[in-house]
């Protein structure tokens, strides 16, 4: 697909894909410690998971000591806000002891002293962090929390100074645009890996609100074009498409369409999700099928998950089967089901996005032939 | 001796890693260990010393002592020593 969400474990994930190639089991996982938060923020997927009664410490002992039986090899966890939970410490360390990677989304604004002693300690995989805007005015119009802002920046440095590995992102809305190019300039200052998300999702509960906050296709694309990085990236595609080096449409994708399935990616696969209130899911985003954890066993749920995401078929006539954007396009079914109550009811945003992006591309292969 | 207590093997569909837990200082990175290289560590808690543990992985894999092979996995365990994985 077009673009990770975050970039951290890049090792693992090749590690994992090639080692494990065929193989299901959970070698990775999001367990999403609370859904409780202490900021507002408008576009916010978990907003109505904060009525969730959170697992407990021992509830997470026991499924973590599962999923490393299994194979668990590196997981995050995120919220709400992670460190809203008081027995946080006790969570990472029992996760750290099974020998597992851990990286972190949080917002940092309650980032304190004992954390980074506790990652000094216990090194903590990446840190991942969304700067919601470059002023204290653009930050808090997002989170709609007086004094977010300072708060942020002061987690920013206390990563910065400890030299706590950390990423920005950077939710690309109406709210913030104005700020997108200069927190991209931001990190590269401070020499941080950086991930732009361009595309807003619904709730979990299917709310298209912060979908309303969502930048137009154009606006998403005029980023590829004018960040370095984005840039850099669309022409080694171009690149890699002319020397061969890989095929206009992924191998994994195509082998699953071809056999007529309507999930390509790892969902449920080699990947699960684990919500706040111990329900099962095949990722982050594809809460409305999930298997409950207290009212049955783990292996019950992988198999529920199987049948409900791995073998699930499209129909004949959706549309993301025969499209040769696949490659420039950030597509997701459990997007489109949140969004429309419909798995294969396309969202007309990302067609829009992989269009350009493609056009792109094959200008930049034009110009790279004519080069030869 | 005994295996670094900072790391832990893990044993996945035939794969042995070496996961760090703590920070310290032979690996904050996952090592991938062939099937010696995990056998070494696994038994490396066993061992009084070198030759004690050269002579635990020689029995295992009927290997002589003064072969070449057994040369190459005396090597190897005072690479991991060197590199703090094992201690004595």
């Amino acid at each position: 697909m077009a673009d990770r969400y975050c970039m951290h474990n890049q090792l693992m994930n090749d590690f994992i894909d090639e080692s494990f190639e065929g193989i299901r089991a959970p070698f990775t996982a999001g367990f999403e410690l609370t859904a409780k938060c202490n900021l507002n923020c408008v576009h916010c997927y978990a907003k109505p998971d904060r009525v969730h009664q959170d697992f407990t410490l021992e509830e997470f002992k026991a499924v973590f000591d599962i999923l490393t039986e299994r194979g668990l090899l590196d997981c995050y966890f995120t919220g709400g806000e992670i460190f809203t939970r008081p027995d946080f410490e006790d969570m990472f360390i029992y996760a750290k002891k099974k020998g597992v990677q851990i990286s972190l989304l949080s917002n940092i604004t309650l980032l304190s002293q004992k954390h980074i002693d506790l990652f000094k300690e216990y090194p903590v995989e990446i840190i991942s962090t969304s700067m919601y805007g470059y002023s204290e005015e653009s930050y808090e119009k997002v989170t709609g929390v007086k004094g977010s802002f300072r708060k942020f920046m002061n987690g920013l440095e206390l990563l910065q100074k400890n030299d706590i590995k950390y990423e920005l992102k950077f939710v690309a809305m109406e709210q913030n645009i104005d700020d997108l190019y200069k927190v991209r300039e931001f990190g590269n200052q401070l020499g941080v890996p950086m991930v732009v998300i361009l595309d807003v999702h619904p709730m979990s509960d299917g709310s298209m609100e912060p979908v309303s906050f969502r930048l137009t296709p154009e606006d998403a694309f005029e980023f590829d074009v004018q960040d370095n990085g984005r840039n850099q990236f669309w022409k080694d595609v171009a690149r890699e498409l002319l020397s061969g080096e890989i095929e206009l449409r992924p191998q994994r994708t195509i082998q699953r369409f071809r056999e007529g399935y309507l999930y390509p990616c790892s969902i449920a696969n080699q990947h699960v999700f684990i919500t706040s209130d111990l329900k099962m899911q095949g990722c982050v985003r594809a809460s409305y099928r999930k298997f409950d954890l207290r009212k049955g066993g783990f292996d019950e749920g992988w198999e529920y998950l199987q049948k409900e995401f791995l073998e699930k078929k499209s129909s004949s006539n959706y549309k993301c089967n025969s499209c040769e954007n696949i490659r420039f396009c950030e597509h997701c079914v459990a997007n489109f089901m949140l969004a429309y109550g419909d798995e294969e009811k396309v969202d007309p945003f990302f067609c829009r996005v992989a269009e350009l992006r493609r056009a792109f591309v094959e200008d930049e292969i034009k110009r790279l032939a004519k080069k030869e | 001796m005994r295996q670094n207590p900072d790391l832990i093997l893990r044993e996945i569909y035939g794969k042995n890693i070496l996961m760090p837990i703590r920070f310290n200082e032979a690996s904050n990175d996952p090592i991938y260990f062939n099937e010696v290289g995990a056998l070494i560590w696994k038994l490396s808690d066993k061992a009084k010393n070198v030759t004690e543990l050269l002579n635990l992985v020689c029995e295992t894999y009927n290997l002589k002592i003064d072969s070449a092979e057994a040369v190459a996995v005396e090597g190897f365990i005072d690479q991991l020593i060197e590199s703090k994985l094992i201690m004595m």
